[in-house]
């Protein structure tokens, strides 16, 4: 054996991520209005088991209830390998912060032998979860938890007739927990790797448990454990010191970066003010006029007012709009455009697109979202239709954010386009990917607008 | 509860061919009274390990992997043997990567010394028995008909071709290749093996130098006797 040839052969990738890179920086806020057409997707397209696999079951030792949510043994229990398992239908999701699901002992039977656990695709199905490796499982016969051989270790309580019993991966910590009646029995290292199924088993007559895939409110409090789960990451963040002149800066960079001039004289003032007071490095001397005027666009823009904008925008900032086929300008025509729409005024609103949009047709940056905009004519309704999107106040959001960030990039000191405050945060995101990917892939990562929700809810 | 049948044996076997000879006699004329081209040799037998090295350097870099052998199975009626390599110390992988081969023993009854397939075309098998000086005597006969007169059961070296047929213990996707062979010479008298890698789009004349591990012997060995 030796070395694969196709390792370390290519020089040409570099030459080509330069040349993206090199591209103009404001084609971006075009990516931006591409995702505003795309539904939010809060678990990252993963499925959650819902029902029992009734297909896979062990046949001939268990039934599956109809509504597939309920499992009962059928064989008489002779030896080890007539146990009745049956699994979920999908494997438990994997970028959350926990997976949980919980069992209702409807009957013990003969001997309660009933087993709660999680196994990997291609499980032995008439063996015990716990008894097989790469499988764990919390035995009701004996409170044990077996974990991938046929003995067990002390674990919890027994339980049998009338209990609900719930298992589940906590990702962070890459352990299993159990709980019983609503309450923690207990956790186990999560030495498996890769996607698991929740089990259940059944191996005496009369056995019978059902399942609770999250259709039904738990009986344990998993958001509460998720809750002081994250708490007591937060706890250790907060115990690192930051001195606030920093988080203070972030602030006052974003502010002027937007161009929000009354906000950021009040916030200047609020600083001098303060006990003790705060001292911000200044890095730049500010353009008092410069940020006056983009903060007018902003308000331009924000209002709708894109005429106003435009003719500004010729005697402030020629160069942005001397390129009538840039990308700022297209959003600033296209808005315009929206605009008319707004308010009804179709047949000017076309007039309008013939003259300044009609150049950008046939442009591959700007066709898809050219004839996304177009079709906002077609429905009696824009604002209830798919492309609704762009009547919303977010897309002239979008618009002012470009005109911004096209003046920043253009100036000659070498603007970031991003405020200080940004950049943190994508760097947050991004290594919060990198450690989940180096988690195998599991657990949670840093969503900018969770945080922003769950916090606001707090209060 | 505790599992009833806990005593599972989960010992797996190393997988060795029932050997059919599907490689046609490639002489003719063999003498029906031995059955086996070549004379054993208590060194090449089942059981038996080696241990070298392989060096792996390129125009880009020096570098040499550590290489265990372990044969698994002999069979010289058929020129056939098999076992396992096993590299480590392979940057691109975190843990040793085991092969299995397949061999061919050129005995003149089963195997020459044309490989006839694996990309090698007569040039590289000349190009490549001739980098072993135990080949120079053989070389001119060799070289004009194919050496169908030598009597190589008296020689004292035998030469292989080892072909590792899949990965053991990694996937296709580790970063090796086992596209290629081996042009093997091994030494009846100490039982020292060299060798050189041969694949097209790899660099050329990867050199295998292998000794015998004898502490600890891994195997077992037969005596054979045959009355004549």
């Amino acid at each position: 054996m030796t070395e694969s040839s196709s390792n370390g052969r290519r020089n040409g990738n570099d030459e080509t991520s330069a040349a993206v890179n090199r591209r103009d920086p404001i084609l971006q806020f075009l990516d931006k209005i591409r995702l505003s057409g795309d539904a939010m997707e809060d678990n990252e397209g993963e499925e959650s088991p819902t029902e029992l696999n009734a297909i896979n079951s062990a046949g001939g030792f268990v039934i599956v209830s109809p509504d597939k949510l309920s499992v009962k043994y059928t064989n008489a229990n002779l030896h080890g390998y007539d146990v009745g398992v049956a699994q979920a239908n999908k494997p438990a999701p994997v970028k959350c912060l926990t997976y949980y699901f919980e069992i209702f002992v409807k009957d013990a039977g003969v001997k309660g032998k009933v087993a709660i656990g999680f196994t990997k695709e291609g499980f032995i199905m008439r063996r015990q979860p716990g008894w097989e490796v790469n499988s764990c499982g919390y035995h009701g016969d004996d409170g044990n938890i077996y974990r991938g051989k046929g003995t067990g270790e002390a674990f919890g309580p027994t339980y049998t007739t009338g209990d609900t019993v719930g298992g589940g991966i906590n990702y962070a910590s890459q352990e299993f927990f159990f709980t019983k009646n609503g309450a923690l029995v207990g956790k186990i290292p999560k030495d498996i790797k890769g996607h698991l199924f929740p089990t259940v088993a059944v191996h005496s007559q009369n056995e019978e448990v059902s399942v609770n895939f999250g259709k039904q409110k738990f009986v344990f409090d998993v958001k509460g454990y998720e809750t002081s789960a994250r708490n007591k990451q937060q706890m250790a963040i907060e115990k690192i010191f930051i001195p606030p002149n920093i988080g203070y800066g972030l602030v006052k960079s974003y502010l002027l970066h937007y161009g929000y001039e009354e906000t950021l004289n009040a916030f200047n003032l609020a600083t001098k003010t303060t006990v003790p007071p705060i001292l911000i490095a200044e890095e730049n001397a500010i353009d008092e006029d410069d940020l006056h005027q983009r903060k007018t666009l902003r308000k331009l823009v924000r209002n709708g007012d894109i005429d106003a904008a435009l003719a500004n925008l010729q005697d402030w900032y020629p160069q942005i709009v001397q390129d009538d086929k840039s990308v700022v300008c297209f959003l600033l025509h296209c808005q315009r455009f929206i605009e008319f729409v707004r308010v009804g005024k179709l047949a000017e609103g076309v007039k309008y697109g013939r003259l300044e949009l009609a150049k950008f047709v046939g442009l591959p940056e700007f066709q898809d979202i050219i004839e996304d905009c177009f079709a906002l004519l077609v429905y009696p309704k824009p604002v209830e239709s798919p492309v609704g999107y762009f009547l919303e106040d977010s897309q002239r959001e979008l618009v002012a954010d470009a005109v911004n960030a096209a003046i920043l990039s253009n100036k000659k000191d070498g603007c970031h386009l991003h405020s200080h405050l940004e950049m943190l945060l994508r760097q947050l995101t991004v290594c919060c990917l990198e450690r989940r990917s180096m988690n195998g892939d599991q657990g949670e990562t840093f969503r900018l607008h969770h945080v922003l929700n769950n916090n606001s809810t707090r209060r | 509860r505790s599992d009833d049948d806990d005593d599972d044996d989960r010992g797996k076997k190393m997988p060795v061919r029932v050997v059919e000879s599907n490689a046609a006699p490639q002489v003719s004329g063999n003498d029906p009274g031995n059955r086996s081209p070549l004379p054993p040799s208590s060194l090449l037998a089942a059981g038996q390990a080696f241990s070298g090295t392989q060096n792996v350097s390129n125009q880009q870099k020096e570098e040499a992997w550590r290489v265990n052998v372990q044969i698994q199975g002999v069979d010289l009626e058929h020129g056939y043997l098999c076992g396992t390599m096993e590299a480590l110390n392979v940057p691109m992988a975190d843990t040793p990567v085991i092969t299995f081969w397949e061999g061919e023993i050129v005995d003149g009854k089963n195997y020459t010394f044309y490989t006839g397939k694996w990309e090698a075309t007569r040039e590289d098998d000349m190009r490549h028995w001739s980098k072993f000086p135990s080949f120079a005597p053989l070389q001119g006969q060799v070289e004009s008909d194919g050496g169908r007169q030598l009597d190589l059961s008296n020689y004292p070296y035998i030469f292989m071709r080892w072909k590792e047929q899949y990965f053991v213990n990694v996937g296709t996707d580790c970063g090796l290749t086992i596209a290629g062979f081996y042009y093997v010479c091994f030494s009846c008298s100490d039982g020292s093996i060299s060798g050189f890698y041969y694949d097209p789009n790899s660099s050329p004349f990867q050199k295998l130098e292998l000794k015998t591990v004898n502490e600890g012997k891994s195997g077992f060995s037969f005596s054979s006797y045959e009355l004549q």
